[in-house]
């Protein structure tokens, strides 16, 4: 695995590709060289224990017949945890960098889940590890048995981290030297996470990079923030900040096997910035990819197991990996969990606090686009702060989850049992969580409705009440979501 | 056993009792086609989230369209 690294081809700029960048693949072909993927944000749950996640076969073969070459970064297999890495998500994405004919694969070093009352369940945000020689061990397990199973190399991208340093824990960039020295895998340098670490008051960059084995990485992604709450934030919401251009075009000339440099904004920011915007940062990341050297004298030492870097002593954090995970997850998910040194530490910790919302917001945008108008009917017809406060309790009562589809399911569950006395409110919920079976399950369903329901939709996708609704007995079939097609009926004795 | 709702005709093409299929007008039909393309891009997210650590506001845009349905504008970062 290791050495293949070292026959990379040099792919240049590229973008995490969404549809909303597409017409910047058709104007200029030079502008972007390669695209990343990332498979998971692209899959259905499935109910199906063999068959667990399915892409939509459109979408695959939508990127199959793009040119350029592809890189998958996986966004649902963090290799950071005690636990083992959700291997079940292994097959689909073995498929796609098949399938893709992807150079090199890459995931996070973070950890996704944790234990509450005997059950392991998702954090709903990628949480930073325990950075001690334990924690080393964990990520290096994980990283062996996620490259076996993969036919191409791969690499681990650095963290962003919002709580203060640890007592007794390795620096930012002795945790990834040391993981990637042992795991003898490839870096995939995120400068903008490590930027955001230092503006936060973690290890500066300067630092960071003085510790990493730079031979070592082969990528690096950039993007742009935003602030929040005194803190920095890894939102992807931006062009990149002038000053970690300069930071990059420096560092640039350094990394004998960079082969390529990949710019990061989220689809929903895309219309705020513009196409154009992003064009103009693309073409300046191929100005700085120009400072790249290349030279085989430089790829002399890459990718070879190395020696200790740190001296690290063992003792020094009596923390264990699996209680970091299982109290920072309790803390950020408002699960309960016994409140001990550790909690007590890291709940007083401003941090934990910025974590607790971003969940928060990541839950309730998941629900926003799981069942969208049954959440606009309920802020209609009860406002938002009623609204609100329903998001509220259901996260006390029910832990996040890691697909959209299960999230917003199990609010619509929640809701449902709720019994509220609101207009249309089961039929657009029976509606939604129809869709989301039909999904999950692939099986055509049936929802009834007592009036005609396309004036409800169409007003609820406007944003608006309906003002009148014909009464009659409709159903809606809903086949094959892949095709999307849903057809109106009425029955005839009802009528 | 179908009808067409804008003549009032029933043709006799089903048992009785059976769902029957309502054939809408063009302009019906348009809307709902618009609808199941809107529908279907929603049913296009419901995969992991992206990578990022960031503020997710989707539900700052949805709240502020709930309040002004012309403006489903991406605006700043809020807190929830």
């Amino acid at each position: 695995m290791s050495s293949s690294f070292n026959d990379l081809p040099d792919l240049g700029v590229g973008i995490v590709y969404w549809p909303e960048l597409h017409p910047l693949l058709e104007h200029n072909n030079d502008l972007v060289n390669v695209i990343e993927v990332e498979p998971q944000a692209m899959w259905h749950e499935t109910n199906h224990h063999c068959v667990p996640y399915i892409i939509d076969p459109n979408i695959l073969q939508l990127l199959q017949e793009l040119p350029h070459p592809k890189l998958i970064h996986s966004v649902g297999m963090p290799i950071g945890s005690s636990r083992s890495p959700v291997t079940e998500q292994l097959p689909l994405l073995c498929q796609m960098v098949n399938d893709l004919h992807a150079v090199w694969a890459s995931e996070h070093l973070s950890f996704s889940h944790a234990a509450s009352e005997c059950q392991l369940s998702p954090t709903g945000f990628l949480l930073p590890p325990l950075q001690t020689m334990a924690g080393v061990e964990r990520a290096v397990q994980a990283i062996q048995r996620i490259a076996a199973s993969l036919p191409i190399p791969f690499a681990i991208e650095t963290g962003v981290n919002y709580l203060k340093p640890q007592p007794g824990e390795l620096s930012d960039g002795q945790f990834i030297a040391t993981i990637t020295d042992e795991a003898n895998c490839g870096i995939l340098l995120d400068l903008h996470n490590i930027w955001t670490n230092e503006l936060n008051g973690r290890q500066s960059i300067q630092e960071f990079l003085s510790e990493i084995p730079l031979e070592r990485v082969v990528e690096i992604h950039l993007a742009g923030g935003c602030e929040y709450e005194g803190y920095w934030l890894d939102a992807h919401s931006d062009l990149v900040p002038r000053h970690l251009i300069e930071i990059t075009a420096s560092l640039i000339p350094r990394l004998p096997n960079l082969h390529a440099l990949i710019f990061e904004i989220l689809p929903i920011f895309v219309s705020h910035i513009g196409l154009g915007q992003v064009q103009v940062q693309l073409e300046q990341l191929h100005q700085i990819w120009k400072l790249r050297r290349t030279g085989s004298n430089l790829m002399a030492s890459a990718f070879a197991p190395s020696l200790p870097r740190f001296k690290v002593d063992q003792n020094t954090n009596e923390v264990t990996p699996e209680k970091w995970e299982d109290t920072l997850g309790a803390i950020v998910t408002g699960q309960s969990i016994e409140e001990g040194e550790l909690f007590i530490h890291l709940n007083s910790d401003p941090g934990s606090k910025i974590l607790r919302s971003l969940v928060e917001s990541v839950r309730a945008g998941m629900v926003m686009d799981g069942i969208k108008l049954t959440s606009r009917l309920l802020m209609l017809e009860c406002g938002v702060d009623y609204f609100q406060q329903l998001l509220s309790d259901f996260w006390k009562s029910s832990p996040p989850q890691m697909f959209t589809s299960a999230e917003a399911l199990n609010f619509a569950t929640y809701v449902s049992k709720l019994k509220l006395d609101v207009p249309y409110l089961q039929e657009v919920l029976n509606f939604e969580g129809a869709q989301l079976h039909e999904v999950r399950t692939g099986e055509t369903q049936i929802v009834h409705f007592p009036f005609n329901p396309v004036p409800l939709l169409q007003a609820l996708l406007s944003g608006q009440l309906p003002s009148e609704l014909m009464l009659g007995n409709y159903q809606m079939e809903i086949t094959s979501t892949l095709g999307s097609q849903v057809r109106i009926a009425k029955n005839q004795r009802n009528s | 056993m179908e009808i067409n709702p804008i003549k009032g005709n029933v043709q006799n093409t089903f048992n009785s009792g059976s769902p029957i299929i309502v054939r809408v007008p063009h302009e019906v039909a348009f809307d709902l086609n618009k609808t199941q393309t809107v529908l279907q891009n929603v049913l296009n997210k419901l995969g992991c989230r992206a990578c990022t650590s960031g503020f997710d506001i989707r539900f700052t845009i949805e709240r502020d369209f709930i309040v002004n349905p012309k403006t489903l504008e991406v605006n700043s970062v809020q807190q929830f």
